[in-house]
């Protein structure tokens, strides 16, 4: 810790935090794409009067901008640019210190806290407004420097008209140098400036259903016209990719299971095998995973692709973001490296990383080599913007990032060396772009300074993001929230599921165990690798839950359910008359609408209505100028009536805002539109920042630890019993928004601090090893290697500390988890409808004239050699 | 006279005695299945009603069961056809003298007041149950009839379908025609069992129309598995057999429905 932080914006459209260190060294993967605009002036590198530097050294203090004097020079192509304080600005802590006070009293605190509001007094001089021709850039464009009172500017601006012709030199080193005291700061930036037909911008939704890929370039004539962004087919890429690796045959006429019928969607199925071979050198160390054809397959082909697959033991990967950080639920799936004759077993979270890296690199590549093949000798700079789900932390993004630059170096250096030039990488939350892709819209009124709510439901989770737009220009977004939970979609066709199983224990006239018959005939079906009896069965739920009738035509909808016939046999007979699943298809593929007979269905969509609003409650109740202009709600999970009312409902009612501000969109328009809209270079998004802190203060005593749920108990309610991090946030006794700077210190130990979607305190014990008398200030700062809290005594920052995600190991969210991956994993013990004990079944029937129940189908009676492991379709 | 009434009475119960042996022979020779039937009223058409042969739930309900343990109906119905002729041949024999016997005055208005050539009230009242008790009857021979009929046919065309060639090939040893008759046996056998009971899945009546050899089946009751179908789109159920008759280098069982599949020129 030995550093200070500089706010800094790339080229008008990438805010990010410059750390600023002690020693010289050229950092890796500091790398920005400059699209050279072909007529106007444009912003390399800007630094706001109205940022702090923030400082990471201890017995130091910050630095407002405001203080801060500014000189430029360019050398051999390297832009140096120094800071340092006004030489004459006073010192203005020392003699308003406030008289020691002991502070041993929470109305003392309060006291403090809210005297620590007023804006403190300080002395500045005008800064020296001045503007500095640095000289040329290369053969188009010529550097300048620019220090006024609101801002400084490294700008650019084109000194020869740009045409086909690409520039002579294209790389510029900005190097930051803080001079404090006798100390100097500093790091650097390489920006790029790329001309119009280098340029390349590329963004990937990896989705957890399905991906997608965007494209940008401009055009390579006279005009150098910025083209609108396209939307690859990344699904023929990776066959085509495929084909010519020869990992798939190239006269293969064949269609795959990752195929989205009439769309550019990649579907997201991977099988990983599970004897791995391949040379790994050093297994930890190792990001990829080796002999991809043999070990990873990307494409299924559904003549015999999955029946293929499960012979030669390859197991499909689960929702990876929805069993983010959760891979323990899989550990009966494992994996062997074999080294040296030696089967090193592996597991799935250690496997994971490698796939997903892997994957990436595939998508990447499969790309990039149509775009290589078509602009033969052309030469890119790439950008990439990857989406990524609220629930990653800072960790994940730094992790992703770094992963990301690693494929682009290794493509560089061999397959495209010399053709790939430079690369620059960056995430975006998939809610921030969804918003970015709203206000895109035409006919959309967005208004500055206000807070907007995206919540977005997909099929296995709910992510949700608040954003302010900016005081003088709507589209400096600055991110105050976002975070995710595992339920949307999958959980309302797991409630339907559950309805059913429900009713059919309620209804079946049978001397035999209906919960019997659940496991042995239905559950064992689904979670075997009977793929087409499992879609099947799933298709139908599906259908189901799109003809929904909402609970004022219930008893009619189950008397159609009452009488529905499958032959001879209806759901009274099912147990004892019926071909097991088979029949209940049929008889499923008879019912045309499905209702909530029993309120599992309502309970989930209060459940994930109530959850998101929840979440949202603790920003609009803490964050002082809350000022909420609108709720933008999309995802598939929108098209599902009753969870749209109960959301809006929440919304009103718990958010006090109007229904008029709510808008639903829909999703398939979005996904569109979203990942287009991250290319608006008008957008000003800090991406690498998970949210601001909120400080959730408890008593005395901890919050108790939360008791692992035990799902196997009987509930009357189907979400009664979830724990999760709300409930635990309902017992804090003060929640204080952290960015307002008015932590409360005092109960720093007995705080817990949600940023984003994890939950974080701090770490060690020094920062509160206080001096009697001290009125300490303490503030949460993200850096690129985390959340650190700054201990500060009249300004001087004497304290440091990390601050440490606290990780949920109990199985608290496996209620959440488990709706969550249906269909692909199902687990008896979450199945509420077998768990209960309160459903009284129907009065058994006089024994029929039938001498003995009929061996219909005996197929499903076989429960030797159940699959062990869950498959994934 | 009152010999004449018991000879009448021994007449009628008689016939209905032997009406009733009749049906029980009957019944025994068709076994419980063709009993069962009893109650099913229309069965010239399994298309149309598809309850043909089996027992539906209001058979059971109305407590027609009781006929598979004693032949009642044919006993009552002695008893009734006996008692009407009897009261007949009473009137007519006494009219005379009781035309002659003072009324008793307390009954004036409950005697029927008989005229010339016209039955009593309560003539036309036992008339109707004689009617109508006749007209069950033959519904019941009918339907008795439609189940024998049915059942030969079936099992006569089960028989040549089924039995013979299943004979034929164990004698032969060939084990291609022995697996493909077994699953042929097997899936008739249950939708035929499935059938009677009243239990039938919407693919048995395929089965048995197509054992008949009456109208083809529909379509829609079955999934075709054959040579091009995507090993993917087998459900683990069929697989087995369909590798059982692979291994057998079968082309499958034609016609024949098993658990919704239709496997054929595999």
């Amino acid at each position: 810790m030995n550093f200070y932080s500089l706010p800094v914006i790339i080229n008008d459209r990438r805010e990010m935090l410059l750390e600023l260190t002690g020693q010289h060294f050229q950092p890796k993967n500091n790398s920005y794409i400059i699209e050279v605009p072909s007529l106007t002036s444009f912003n390399l590198f800007s630094i706001l009067r109205s940022s702090v530097i923030r400082t990471f050294v201890e017995g130091s203090h910050d630095i407002p901008m405001s203080r801060i004097e500014a000189e430029c020079t360019l050398n051999d192509d390297v832009i140096t640019l120094k800071l340092f304080e006004q030489k004459a600005a006073p010192k203005p802590a020392a003699e308003q210190a406030p008289a020691a006070k002991e502070r041993l009293s929470y109305e003392d605190l309060e006291d403090y806290v809210s005297r620590d509001k007023k804006p403190k007094p300080e002395a500045i001089l005008p800064v020296r407004e001045q503007v500095q021709q640095l000289g040329q850039a290369n053969s188009h464009l010529a550097l300048s420097f620019e220090s006024k009172q609101n801002v400084v500017h490294v700008k650019s601006r084109q000194t020869r008209e740009i045409d086909q012709a690409l520039f002579d030199r294209n790389k510029l080193t900005l190097r930051v140098v803080l001079e404090v005291g006798e100390e100097q700061y500093s790091n650097a930036v390489d920006l790029y400036l790329a001309h119009p037909s280098q340029f390349l911008g590329i963004a990937l939704d990896f989705g957890s259903e399905s991906s997608q890929m965007a494209v940008k370039r401009y055009t390579n004539d006279f005009n150098l016209q910025e083209r609108r962004p396209e939307i690859e087919n990344l699904f023929r890429n990776i066959v085509s990719f495929h084909k010519s690796n020869g990992w798939v045959s190239q006269n293969e006429v064949v269609d795959f299971y990752q195929e989205e019928k009439n769309t550019n969607f990649y579907k997201s199925l991977f099988y990983l095998k599970e004897q791995l071979t391949g040379d790994y050198e050093d297994i930890d160390r190792e990001v990829f995973i080796k002999n991809i054809a043999d070990n990873l397959k990307m494409l299924v082909n559904t003549k015999d692709g999955f029946n293929t697959l499960t012979a030669q033991k390859f197991h499909q990967l689960p929702n990876l973001k929805i069993i983010h950080k959760h891979e323990d639920l899989l550990s009966g799936v494992t994996f062997e490296i074999e080294k040296q004759g030696y089967g090193i077993p592996i597991k799935l979270s250690e496997i994971k990383q490698k796939v997903y890296n892997t994957i990436l690199k595939v998508m990447i590549a499969s790309f990039l080599k149509k775009e290589f093949i078509r602009y033969d000798k052309a030469t890119r700079f790439i950008r990439l913007m990857l989406l990524v789900p609220n629930i990653y932390d800072t960790n994940d993004i730094n992790y992703i990032q770094h992963q990301l630059h690693n494929i682009f170096q290794e493509l560089s250096e061999h397959e495209y060396k010399d053709r790939i030039l430079a690369w620059e990488v960056s995430t975006i939350s998939e809610s921030d772009a969804s918003f970015i892709g709203y206000i895109n819209k035409n006919n959309i009124s967005i208004e500055k300074d206000r807070d907007y709510i995206i919540i977005d439901s997909g099929k296995g989770t709910t992510d949700f993001s608040v954003i302010r737009t900016g005081k003088e220009n709507i589209f400096d977004l600055n991110p105050v929230y976002r975070n995710g939970f595992s339920g949307a979609g999958n959980m309302i066709t797991y409630a339907i599921f559950e309805t059913l199983l429900h009713y059919i224990r309620q209804t079946a006239q049978t001397h035999q165990s209906s919960i019997r018959y659940i496991k042995d005939k239905v559950i064992r079906i689904l979670t075997s690798d009977d793929l087409e009896r499992k879609n099947n069965f799933y298709n139908e739920l599906e259908r189901l839950k799109f003809n929904y009738k909402s609970s004022h035509i219930s008893d009619q909808v189950r008397d159609t359910w009452d009488h529905a016939r499958s032959g001879d046999i209806g759901f009274r007979d099912l147990i004892e008359y019926g071909d097991g699943i088979n029949t209940l298809i049929s008889l499923l593929s008879g019912l045309e609408n499905v209702s909530d007979f029993y309120s599992y269905i309502n309970e989930t969509c209060d459940f994930i209505a109530d959850t998101a609003v929840r979440y949202i409650r603790l920003i609009k109740d803490n964050k002082k100028d809350f000022n909420c202009a609108g709720i933008i709600l999309t995802g598939r999970s929108f098209m599902f009536k009753p969870l749209v009312d109960k959301m809006k409902q929440s919304l009103v009612q718990q958010l006090q805002v109007s229904e008029s501000r709510i808008n639903l969109l829909n999703s398939n328009e979005l996904k569109d539109i979203c990942i287009k809209g991250v290319f608006n270079n008008s957008i000003r998004v800090n991406a690498e920042m998970t949210g601001y802190p909120i400080q959730l203060v408890f008593g005395d005593q901890e919050p108790e630890a939360q008791q692992p749920k035990k799902p196997a108990a009987p509930r009357k309610s189907l979400f009664a019993r979830i724990f999760n991090d709300l409930n635990s946030f309902e017992q804090a006794e003060e929640k204080v928004l952290a960015f307002d700077h008015n932590l409360n210190f005092d109960k720093l130990q007995t705080s817990q601090f949600l940023i984003g979607s994890k939950t974080y305190r701090v770490s060690g014990n020094d920062i509160f090893q206080k001096r009697p008398g001290v009125a300490y200030e303490a503030d949460i700062e993200f850096t690129h290697k985390g959340y650190f809290i700054r201990r500060k005594y009249n300004g001087i920052v004497d304290c440091i500390a990390p601050m440490r995600a606290i990780e949920d190991t109990g199985s608290s969210d496996m209620s959440l988890i488990i709706p969550s991956l249906f269909p692909n994993y199902i687990d008896e013990k979450y199945l509420n409808s077998l768990e209960r004990d309160d459903i009284a079944p129907a009065p058994v029937v006089p024994a029929t004239p039938a001498p003995t129940p009929p061996p219909v189908s005996d197929n499903d009676n076989n429960t030797e050699n159940p699959p062990s492991n869950p498959l994934y379709f | 006279m009152k010999r004449l009434f018991f000879l009448f009475l021994l007449t009628g119960l008689t016939t209905g005695w032997a009406q009733a042996q009749t049906d029980t022979n009957r019944a025994k020779d068709t076994n419980r299945v063709a009993d069962s039937n009893i109650a099913t009223q229309q069965d010239t058409s399994l298309a149309e009603d598809g309850e043909a042969g089996g027992i539906s739930d209001t058979a059971d309900d109305t407590g027609n069961n009781d006929s598979q343990r004693f032949p009642w109906l044919p006993v009552v119905l002695g008893l009734v056809a006996g008692a009407v002729i009897t009261a007949v041949v009473m009137r007519l024999s006494s009219g005379k003298a009781k035309a002659n016997t003072p009324r008793p005055e307390s009954q004036p208005e409950t005697q029927p007041i008989r005229e010339e050539g016209r039955p009593s009230p309560q003539e036309q009242k036992l008339k109707r149950q004689l009617d109508n008790l006749t007209k069950e009857k033959e519904q019941l021979q009918q339907q008795l009839a439609s189940d024998r009929n049915f059942d030969n046919e079936y099992y006569g065309e089960a028989f040549r379908k089924l039995v013979a060639p299943m004979h034929d090939a164990m004698e032969r040893g060939a084990h291609r025609e022995i697996e493909e008759n077994l699953m042929k046996i097997m899936s008739h056998y249950s939708s035929l069992t499935r059938y009677k009971i009243a239990k039938k899945q919407p693919y048995d009546e395929a089965n048995i129309q197509y054992l008949m050899s009456r109208k083809s089946p529909g379509e829609g009751l079955a999934t075709e598995i054959n040579k091009d179908t995507p090993v993917d789109k087998i459900p683990k159920h069929i697989k087995p057999l369909l590798d059982l008759l692979r291994e057998q280098g079968s082309g499958g069982l034609d016609e024949s429905i098993i658990s919704g599949y239709r496997i054929r020129n595999i």
